[in-house]
């Protein structure tokens, strides 16, 4: 059953690589099917080592600690990407502030492979071994091959899949779709649909389920130069 | 003159009091699947203390060798106190013994009540004889495990100091199982619409009867096994929440993550982590209620759009890149098939609505208003909460008839 939620989500990424994260439930959010109990959870903060979460008036209702996050290896990975791309457009040219061209180059720095479908259409492919430590569980693949498709064309990306690299199964598929913003006039993304399958080696049985994201209010900053 | 009339008729008044005897009565508590003699004690003891019972009859009944068994022992214990004076009032299996006496012996018990019995059987007992307990306990423990499991220093997210998956296992269902405790030939007497419970559906009696049903909140499967515990149900749901906000987090701020360009893993971790938030949100409660018999599913023709036999991956990928969904894309073709909707019935956690009120059979009350609902209550709380217990105190009062008034003390 179709399940409808409205967040509000920021995820703030600073130059040292700290990663905070924070998402605000808004109104109205749809729950449809059978009945389900009411759900107090309003904002969650993830700051430093901890996450929160808060209910409507603001109180904290509970707290768990987390590992710190520190992404500044792939920044610095960005930012080399960014000064090798071929096409040094600046950020504000790229739709939804994506900026195609350096995540191709970093496809293509990490030994990844390249393809050209035509009319800007590009394909990108490389796989990524899991970190060691998941040895029990029989659904965790030990090896995932992502596939995405970009359109450099328009600098937009087109869709991603994932696929468990040993067996061959695909993981999870996503589309996106955008829309040309009334005030700007600028294309901005519009919805994104995630197809997932879900196997479960125990029971042999494949689940399926489809999310469908509707943005709005998007924004993107990139300060890395 | 006048005073000799009003003298006389405060000598009617006085003799009309008199006459308007104080009714006492015996009250029979039966106990049900796996309980015994303190099933029924607190409640018992409060309206013992309240109100005229002379003989309150509280035995330890073995529940291990079927319904009939069962109900030959509650017989045996108030064969004395048989007869229009005598209340019994059942818990659960209780009730399926107490039904077999009232129709092979009418006239055993003057008024029943019945709490939450499943008159209908209960298919909890097919689902623990036939394995699917524990089939339910292993999808939900892959389920829960998968997030943790794709995120290297995650532990398991924990429920009052337990791992979630162990709440599950142990608590949740090994709890209830174990409280139920269900062997030999109760089992095929107890399930779904057994044999042995056909045989009285077209069996009706004269006996007033009362049947109290719970209808429990959701998550009617946490605030169970809870209440099987002896735990604040509101405690347990809360600490399952913020299990369950856990989750979430990690969902949400992974499939953010996925967006940047370096994190593709990210999107693979949000994936699992939703697993896990939507098994702990609906699919854990709803595959118990389907377990338990309480959700009916409906079946629909759907159609819808798929990509046409031999169609290349380029082509997929060139109507994504073109907005061209569904029909409008060339490459897609129009295919049929089927949906399922799943629908919630009230339930107490263990039985369904419709058995704990002998649906469609002769036996139950005539009278819609004779059928109790006590809100937010389970199997478990319902002998002892504030509703059964509001419910026992009006039907003592008379609410429902004389044959179920017991006068205060």
């Amino acid at each position: 059953m179709p399940t409808v939620r409205r967040h509000r989500v920021e995820l703030v990424v600073a130059q040292d690589g700290a990663v905070s994260f924070s998402s605000e439930k808004l109104t109205p959010e749809q729950v449809i099917g059978p009945k389900q109990y009411p759900d107090k959870l309003t904002k969650t903060v993830m700051q430093g080592g901890m996450v929160s979460f808060y209910d409507v008036s603001g109180k904290l209702l509970s707290q768990q600690e987390v590992p710190v996050q520190n992404v500044k290896p792939y920044l610095d990975e960005l930012v080399a990407a960014k000064k090798a791309k071929k096409n040094p457009n600046p950020a504000q040219l790229m739709p939804g502030g994506q900026d195609v061209d350096a995540t191709i180059e970093l496809v293509r720095a990490k030994g990844g492979k390249i393809e050209d479908f035509g009319n800007g259409l590009t394909k990108t492919t490389w796989e990524q071994t899991l970190p060691p430590g998941r040895e029990t569980s029989l659904n965790t693949p030990k090896r995932l091959r992502f596939v995405n498709f970009y359109n450099t064309k328009k600098g937009l990306t087109v869709g991603a899949e994932t696929y468990n690299a040993e067996s061959g199964a695909m993981v999870s598929r996503t589309i996106h779709t955008y829309r040309t913003d009334k005030t700007s006039g600028q294309i901005m993304p519009n919805r994104v649909f995630t197809d997932s399958y879900l196997y479960d080696a125990k029971t042999g049985k494949t689940e399926a389920r489809t999310e469908v994201a509707t943005y709005r209010n998007y924004s993107f900053t990139d300060n890395l130069n | 003159m006048k005073t000799k009339q009003l003298l006389l008729t405060l000598l009617l008044l006085s003799a009309v009091s008199a006459g308007r005897a104080q009714i006492a009565r015996d009250v029979h508590w039966i106990h049900g699947l796996g309980g015994g003699t303190s099933s029924w004690e607190s409640t018992a003891n409060l309206f013992f203390n309240e109100r005229l019972i002379n003989t309150a009859i509280r035995g330890d009944y073995e529940t291990g060798q079927g319904a009939g068994e069962m109900a030959t022992r509650i017989r045996t214990a108030s064969l004395p106190n048989a007869g229009n004076n005598l209340i019994g009032i059942a818990h659960s299996m209780g009730g399926v013994g107490i039904r077999q006496i009232d129709v092979n012996n009418t006239g055993h018990f003057g008024a029943i009540i019945t709490f939450g019995s499943p008159l209908r059987g209960a298919r909890i007992v097919n689902a623990i004889s036939g394995g699917e307990t524990n089939s339910y306990v292993a999808n939900g423990i892959s389920k829960l495990e998968r997030g943790p499991l794709a995120q290297v220093g995650i532990i398991m997210p924990r429920l009052l100091g337990i791992n979630v998956t162990d709440w599950l296992a142990n608590e949740i269902v090994g709890g209830i199982v174990a409280k139920l405790s269900l062997r030999n030939q109760t089992i095929p007497d107890l399930s779904e619409e057994s044999g042995y419970n056909q045989a009285f559906y077209g069996s009706g009696t004269p006996t007033p009867k009362l049947m109290m049903w719970g209808d429990e909140d959701s998550p009617v499967h946490v605030r169970l096994a809870a209440s099987f515990k002896n735990m604040d149900e509101n405690n347990v749901v809360t600490a399952w929440d913020d299990a369950r906000y856990f989750y979430g987090f990690m969902e949400e701020q992974n499939r953010i993550q996925g967006y940047l360009p370096w994190n593709f893993i990210a999107r693979w971790q949000a994936n699992e982590w939703q697993v896990g938030h939507e098994y702990m949100f609906s699919q854990s409660e709803g595959q118990w209620r389907a377990m338990i018999g309480a959700s009916f599913v409906q079946t629909y023709p759907i159609t819808y759009w798929g990509p046409t036999p031999g169609a290349t991956e380029q082509d997929f990928w060139y109507c994504a890149d073109n907005n061209l969904f569904d029909g409008d894309c060339p490459y897609n073709q129009l295919y049929t098939g089927t949906t399922q909707i799943f629908t919630n019935t009230p339930t107490d956690g263990v039985v369904p609505v419709r058995s704990q009120i002998a649906e469609n059979t002769a036996w139950r009350p005539n009278d819609p208003n004779f059928i109790r609902r006590l809100g937010g209550d389970n199997h478990q709380s319902m002998r002892s909460s504030d509703a059964g217990r509001n419910e026992l105190r009006s039907a003592f009062e008379g609410n429902f008839g004389n044959q179920f008034r017991i006068d205060l003390r």
